[in-house]
């Protein structure tokens, strides 16, 4: 008999504290975002916003090629460190949506199988290795969830990477060196990042066409 | 009069406020089985309390306890059927933990159940508690995983039913202890904790739903129209 009372404690107290923290009225919210009408329109607002990181990035960056043909070195210091802030808070925002990215793609039944990402659309070398890793563990996964999983972590870690490079100034390199690597590292972010929208999508899309089928069906 | 009879009359109560509940604000078409549970309980309370003679005893309370037992597990799996019926991979995954419960579960029970004389009277009741309760687990966790809405009033129900079943399981494990003669003081605390059930119940029966900052459309995909 104690063992059916502990056994019922451990089962109580697990549920208890699962459905305390259940807030049916914030997935509902999540799931009219994914199923509602402007599915795609919110799709469209994302990568527009995407692109104006991107322009704010290299506006700052056009500006520090600028400063560093007029030699003025404290500039280009100034103008860089303004296009990797613009990166770095971006960064964060990016992450934290893959994640969400993550947890939503159980809510799909079946999702959009996408490609593994391609080692030589990236300049520096960790990066193409990341790529090449992923590639490989990509055929070796058996379902499409699995994937899906996986190439958001990647993407993820990819974008943290990216950034590092950015920051990263050893004492031994020149100014035009540090420049050439901080302008493959961030060709690389936006190449992440752009895949990161392709996964938005993906998702969107596919929890939005399972749920429709069977509206449609009645209709 | 007797204390315990007057808490069996606040239960009996207690559980038609609820089924009135029920009724006016439409949730009754929300979960059918938990109505005829609450009706079959409100039944077995009125027979106790109005004819104890024939009633207040130990063998009918094992008995009526066996069937209600029944019916909160088909609570379990009515609420888990609706709150997973617009979800396939999560209905898939609930059927895939339930196969795997049943195998695992029946050769526990055979392993872990009390034998002797006392424990053939008691032992169907924690039987059904534990694969109710485990059942509104594996519900619990799928509903978490794969971020299920769940309506208020099934969230109570299972909450709340699982809350009372710890302190009935306690109870019945006291009485298979301690025997029949502490079955007034100890039954007198599963009723006042049964109480505590129904007020919570009866308050989430009466207020209004939850009013979800969602389209039309979504609520009609996910089958959580308000009644």
């Amino acid at each position: 008999m104690v063992v059916w009372v502990l056994t019922i404690g451990a089962l109580s107290a697990t549920l208890l504290v699962l459905l305390g923290r259940h807030n049916a009225g914030r997935i509902a919210g999540e799931w009219d975002m994914m199923l509602g009408s402007n599915v795609l329109q919110n799709v469209d607002a994302l990568e527009r916003r995407c692109q104006l990181d991107h322009m704010m990035a290299d506006g700052a960056w056009s500006a520090a090629q600028a400063a560093l043909a007029a030699a003025t070195s404290s500039e280009v210091v100034r103008l860089v460190d303004l296009s990797y802030s613009v990166l770095e808070a971006s960064t964060n925002d990016r992450i934290t949506r893959l994640r969400a990215v993550r947890v939503c793609s159980r809510m799909a039944a079946a999702l959009v199988p996408l490609p593994p990402l391609v080692p030589r659309d990236f300049r520096r070398g960790e990066l193409r290795t990341l790529a090449a890793l992923s590639s490989v563990a990509h055929h070796l996964l058996v379902s499409t969830r699995e994937r899906f999983v996986m190439r958001a972590r990647v993407i993820a870690f990819g974008l943290v990477l990216s950034l590092r490079a950015m920051r990263r100034s050893p004492p031994s390199e020149t100014l035009d060196e540090v420049l050439s690597r901080f302008d493959a590292a961030k060709a690389d972010w936006k190449t992440l990042d752009l895949a990161h929208v392709e996964m938005v999508r993906a998702l969107l899309v596919s929890v939005a066409a399972v749920r429709r089928e069977p509206a449609a069906a009645r209709s | 009069m007797d204390t315990r009879v007057l808490v069996g009359h606040a239960v009996k109560l207690a559980m038609l406020a609820v089924l009135a509940g029920l009724y006016v604000t439409g949730r009754s078409r929300r979960c059918y089985s938990i109505v005829a549970y609450l009706w079959a309980a409100t039944l077995g309370n009125a027979l106790t309390t109005f004819w104890p003679e024939v009633f207040f005893h130990w063998d009918f309370w094992v008995r009526r306890e066996a069937f209600v037992s029944i019916l909160q597990f088909g609570v379990g799996v009515e609420i888990a059927v609706r709150s997973l019926r617009a979800f396939p991979g999560a209905r898939a995954a609930w059927h895939r933990l339930l196969v795997a419960s049943a195998v695992f579960g029946s050769s526990l029970v055979v392993l872990a159940l009390p034998r002797g004389a006392d424990g053939g009277a008691l032992a169907f009741p924690p039987r059904m508690v534990a694969a109710t309760v485990w059942l509104f687990t594996i519900t619990a966790m799928v509903v978490a995983h794969y971020r299920i809405p769940l309506i208020d009033w099934h969230r109570a129900v299972l909450m709340g039913l699982t809350a009372y079943l710890f302190v009935f399981t306690t109870v019945v494990s006291l009485l298979a202890k301690l025997g029949a003669p502490a079955f007034p003081r100890l039954g007198l605390c599963d009723a006042l904790a049964y109480l505590a059930l129904m007020g919570w119940w009866g308050h989430t029966a009466w207020k209004p739903e939850e009013v979800w900052d969602v389209s039309p459309e979504t609520l009609r995909v996910l089958h959580l129209e308000h009644v």
